[in-house]
């Protein structure tokens, strides 16, 4: 009577174990692929550049000396690094909120159910076709003071000449501009696709009620779109965080680095000026800017956002 | 299961290998290919019409040398190569012969990751006096010549002749000093209105042409010889020579004949084309081309100089092609095979006339296409003139660090604070402050 | 409370094909008017052009005896109930009922008041602070019904408010509604594609197919006189039972060689017609009754009835009604026999025939 039962039970407890184990290790296999990419492309370069962030380097990038937090307490103290900083506020307040607003008004107007209306749709879209490389090639054009078409049509108004991208004051302002009309496309895109998964029947509700358009778009439209608008905002925020295209191609950071953004320093500090210390130092400073700001805006932003 | 994960398992293992083995065979630089020619990977960074010229040379070296086969591959502005030639330096990547600017002299010697042409020289007792002596100078460090110099420009003095005859200029008498480019420049700066519809005068917001403007009054760009004699441990561009360069822009900004163009080649070029400007500094190997394209007359010639102040001639700006270090005998041979043909009087000439680089090998001025070419012209001649009357001193040698392109950003930005009212001197203190710094981070390396 | 008329009106959505035709129907104040046809009758776009969210191609529409073809929906004086209710996920329960009323000039107060009473009559109170996804599907359903409550539109339209419910919440949220109408004696038009609840509910009813109206009346009026076949099967579950058939004298003449003798209401005609038998006037025959014998091909007994399906001809089968559960399988031959007046009788085209006047009396009788 017992030997039967000892002989089934006394193996059940390694079988079980070994099972588990294979069902953990066929899962890792699965994960496998996306572990190796992962930490080749992403977390190996961050790891790295943390650890630069605390040496002085040569030329090929090596450490050569451990320097601790001294390229970090330069930056802070460099009026050059608090200028970039400056210039990356400045430009995330120019664009970020320009471009959602007018992509809302543009995706707005575009989901009115009128005729020919996939037109515009498709023009107000179009600019997410192109990239920055050949948008900012034809800004560069445009800007160009002696031979672009802006100040020839500004001429015409008896607007003397504007130097777009050579004046410190505007040059910002004109990346922005340029930024802004890039970004469009896709956030509109984003939007309207938002708008569209509104329930119509809302709306007709709404019709019915006789509200008036803006408490509709007040009271309806904006908070069932506030899933999207969070959306379309932190993204936006991260990428404007992150610009860099536009900048090399139209002002490589000048004039009087006025549009001398952080990852355009960064880029310079390491690949023109072969300081990987002090760029990987204002990285990891990026880093840690952009989290907060997201963070700040998950834990804001947040509370008006109305899942359905 | 088992079966299912180990299958698994080998399959991401062979698609690894697979990976790796497949990038091996791409890195790898075989240095004779499957015709048993030795090949030689030259990367350069010449675009547009110089590329094309470049090509043709590379292909008659190849045809005329059936052993070797150059390959050139252009990878972006010369700061660009250099960034590229920086992350594979050592590696089987890296090409045989580098082109690299100027300024990138001391940093190539640093890297310690190239074989200076000197052994070739020593070794084949190759004869480098019949180089233009002033591009010798510049390209020898330490009594060691250690890359081919290959293009070489200099700055000049563009204006339009047609503009200078409209505001009653002799077209044929450019402005030599800072008081009669001053003058000139005020007669052909035009307004309409509240607007101006042509500038007198513009330099680039580039670093080279200050350095330039400064090397001709015989200003040094940094001490200790700039640099030559030891390293250089500080700016000193700061003197009254490059304090009259400011001044000088300040002064022509404030006027209204100063025309901001600023940092790009092309953007400059389009103003003259344009007229928009009547005067500006450009590097001879753009002449041809904006000969060849302006709507008008171009007339070429020297940098000007402050009044009373002796003229010392000009740094040779260009590129210099560099050997790498660690590749096989055969392949350094056939680089050098291929850096020698590349000075012959022959190549030169043809490069000299279809560019606007001049020729480092002099007696190329002598062959025949040279002639005919530069009676149709003239201009050209100006900038091999230039150049040959150039004293050979520490300051047109040109300065030797390895922080250049860093010195050129802070000096840059000073010449466009400039434009908003900045005080000159203030904006050149805070360039070689800064340019101080970059040379003592440097030099803890 | 205000008269609907629609005049001849059309709709057409690409200008060529009619979706609607020559509608003329007139609905009277306070009463409960019920659109009911299969999915695709144009039913909701009727409704949906006179709440206004629609455009009328041609026609008059009228309320209380003024066009309001080009009115906007607002101002037309109606609430409105959608199929998904059409709340605002956002908002609470409270500001769902009151959304829009600060736009008819009512005070603070006032909309206080409304609500509570709406949220009391359909037992919302506890509910008020909740939003829309925490309350279950009638409770959601109700609180639609209170936002068109706190209007006091006269007029309601409802557009299948019902169809989102399972059968059993349908039942008790069908009485309610009717309540509700009575008590507030609101006109209330409503469309479904159930006819039970168009058969239970409607004061009058419209059935629709394919863009036209078919038959208008009170539900008996049209179980009993449906005006073509597809009425007739449309209403009534299961539905009239049809089969072609031919009169000669007094016999009716099935395919297969099945002849029914009538003695008095046979139509004046030879032709070709179509027959019409509901399945509670085929009884089992007494031996005295003239019958026909019939295979049986499936009973299916629901406790308070039991469905007969016999082979009429080999290729129709009819369904008998009987109350009661009855012990009949299939495979049996059983003798049945169906009342002369029950019979109904239609062109081949669809329509009734004029002959029906007299079973009117006899069918009505039957039911009451």
């Amino acid at each position: 009577m017992n030997a039967p039962l000892s002989v089934k039970s006394s193996p059940s407890v390694p079988v079980r174990r070994k099972r588990a184990v294979w069902t953990t290790l066929e899962g890792i296999v699965y994960l496998l692929p996306s572990l190796i990419l992962f930490s080749i492309f992403l977390f190996y370069p961050m790891l790295k550049t943390v650890y630069l962030s605390f040496y002085a380097t040569d030329h090929q990038g090596n450490p050569v000396q451990f320097v601790g937090i001294e390229n970090f307490v330069y930056l802070l103290k460099d009026v050059n690094f608090l200028q970039s900083i400056k210039a990356t506020l400045l430009f995330v307040c120019y664009t970020v909120p320009a471009s959602v607003v007018l992509a809302l008004c543009l995706a707005l107007m575009a989901n009115e159910k009128l005729k020919g209306i996939g037109l515009f749709r498709t023009f107000f879209s179009s600019t997410m076709g192109m990239s920055v490389a050949a948008s900012s090639v034809i800004w560069m054009f445009m800007y160009n003071p002696s031979i672009g078409v802006i100040n020839k049509v500004l001429s015409l108004f008896g607007i003397s000449d504007v130097q777009w991208l050579l004046d410190p004051k505007i040059a910002l302002i004109s990346v922005s501009i340029s930024t802004i009309w890039m970004n469009i496309g896709f956030t509109f895109l984003i939007l309207l696709g938002g708008l569209q998964n509104i329930d119509p029947t809302l709306y007709e509700s709404a019709r019915i009620a006789g509200v008036s358009y803006w408490y509709q778009l007040r009271k309806v439209t904006l908070p069932l779109l506030s899933p999207t608008l969070f959306f379309v905002t932190t993204v936006s925020l991260i990428h404007s965080f992150q610009t860099f295209g536009q900048i090399d191609i139209l002002t490589k950071g000048g004039p009087m680095d006025a549009t001398n953004v952080i990852v355009y320093s960064i880029y310079k500090d390491a690949f023109i000026n072969y300081n990987f210390g002090s760029a990987s130092a204002q990285a990891v400073l990026l880093f840690f800017a952009i989290l907060v700001v997201t963070f700040l805006q998950f834990k804001f932003g947040e509370r008006k956002v109305h899942y359905q | 299961m088992k079966k299912r994960v180990s299958a698994l398992f080998l399959f991401i293992l062979m698609t690894l290998t697979a990976c790796s083995s497949q990038s091996d065979e791409a890195t790898a630089t075989p240095s004779e290919n499957k015709d048993g020619k030795t090949e030689v990977i030259f990367w350069h960074a010449m675009s547009g019409d110089l590329e094309t010229v470049l090509k043709e040379i590379v292909d008659e070296f190849n045809q005329s040398h059936p052993s070797i086969e150059v390959k050139p591959i252009f990878q972006g502005t010369y700061e660009e190569a250099l960034t590229k030639f920086n992350t594979v330096a050592g590696t089987k990547d890296a090409p045989t012969i580098m082109q690299t600017f100027e300024v990138g002299t001391k940093y190539m010697i640093d890297s310690g990751k190239i074989q200076p042409v000197q052994k070739f020289i020593d070794e084949e007792n190759y004869d480098t006096s019949q180089w233009e002596k002033n591009i010798v100078n510049y390209y020898t460090v330490n009594g060691k010549i250690y890359s081919m110099p290959f293009n070489s420009s200099t700055p000049v003095l563009i204006y339009n002749k047609d503009a200078f005859k409209e505001a009653g200029l002799d077209p044929e008498k450019p402005p030599m000093t800072y008081s009669e480019l001053k003058e000139a420049a005020k007669k052909l700066t035009k307004k309409q209105g509240g607007q101006t519809t042509q500038y007198g005068f513009s330099i680039l917001n580039y670093g080279w042409f200050f350095e330039e403007m400064l090397a001709v009054q015989g200003g040094l760009y940094v001490n200790n010889e700039n640099g030559r004699n030891g390293n250089a441990t500080k700016a000193v561009f700061n003197g009254e020579e490059g304090l009259r360069v400011f001044d000088l822009i300040r002064d022509m900004y404030k006027e209204g004949t100063f025309y901001n163009v600023g940092q790009n080649w092309d953007d400059m070029r389009a103003a003259f084309q344009s007229k928009k400007v009547a005067m500006y500094l450009d590097s001879s190997a753009g002449v041809k081309t904006i000969i060849d394209n302006a709507p008008f007359e171009v007339g070429v010639s020297y940098l000007p100089v402050p009044d009373g102040v002796e003229r010392q001639g000009v740094i040779i700006g260009g590129a210099s092609l560099w050997m790498a270090k660690d590749i096989s005998e055969k392949q350094q041979k056939a680089a050098w095979e291929f850096m020698k043909y590349l000075s012959t009087p022959e190549v030169q000439a043809k490069w000299h006339v279809k560019t606007g680089y001049f020729a480092i090998n002099p007696a190329a001025y002598d062959e025949e296409i040279v002639k005919t070419e530069w009676e149709k012209y003239p201009q050209l001649k100006v900038t091999v003139d230039q150049l040959k009357q150039t004293k050979p001193i520490p300051a047109t040698q040109g300065a030797l660090i390895t922080v250049f392109p860093e010195s050129r950003q802070k000096v840059v930005k000073a010449m466009e604070s400039l434009y908003q009212g900045a005080d000159p001197e203030e904006a050149l203190d805070r360039a070689t402050e800064e340019t101080n710094r970059a040379l003592e981070m440097a030099n803890k390396k | 409370m205000e008269q609907i008329e629609l005049v001849h009106v059309y709709k057409s959505y690409n200008g060529k094909d009619n979706v609607i035709h020559d509608l003329s129907v007139s609905i009277e104040p306070g009463e409960f008017f019920v659109l009911v046809g299969p999915s695709g009758c144009g039913k909701s776009t009727i409704l949906r052009m006179i709440a206004g969210l629609e455009t009328i191609t041609s026609g008059t529409l009228l309320i209380g005896g003024i066009e309001v073809n080009e009115l906007p929906p607002s101002e037309r004086n109606l609430s409105m109930v959608f199929q998904n209710y059409a709340l605002y996920p956002h908002l609470t329960v409270e500001q769902n009922i009151t959304f829009g009323l600060y736009k008819k000039k009512i005070s603070k107060q006032e909309q206080k008041k409304r609500c509570l009473e709406a949220a009391e009559m359909l037992g919302l109170t506890d509910f008020l602070k909740h939003k829309p996804r925490q309350l279950s599907g009638g409770q959601r359903q109700r609180v639609a019904l209170a936002r068109a409550i706190v209007t006091h539109a006269p007029i309601c339209l409802m557009d299948e408010p019902l169809s989102n419910l399972d059968a059993k919440l349908r039942a008790k949220m069908r009485s309610e509604i009717r309540q509700l109408q009575r008590r507030l004696g609101i006109t209330m038009i409503y469309v479904t594609h159930d006819q039970v609840e168009a058969m239970t509910m409607a004061d009058r009813m419209m059935i629709l197919h394919e863009g036209r109206a078919q038959q208008i009346g009170a539900p008996l009026d049209i179980y009993n006189h449906p005006s073509n076949t597809f009425v007739a099967s449309f209403i009534g579950s299961p539905p009239m039972n049809l089969a072609k058939a031919k009169v000669l004298e007094s016999l009716l003449l099935f395919d297969n060689g099945r002849a029914m003798r009538l003695h008095h209401h046979l139509p004046p005609s030879t032709q070709q017609i179509i027959v019409g038998v509901r399945p509670e006037h085929i009884r089992l025959a007494k031996p005295s009754d003239d019958h026909f014998i019939a295979k049986v091909v499936n009973v299916e007994v629901l406790g308070t009835e039991t469905l007969v399906t016999f082979e009429l001809t080999k290729n129709e089968h009819w369904i008998a009604r009987w109350s009661g559960q009855w012990n009949i399988h299939a495979g049996e031959k059983v003798p049945l026999t169906i009342d002369e007046t029950a019979f109904l009788f239609f062109h081949e085209n669809g329509q009734r025939l004029d002959h029906s006047i007299p079973s009117y009396a006899a069918g009505k009788g039957e039911h009451q």
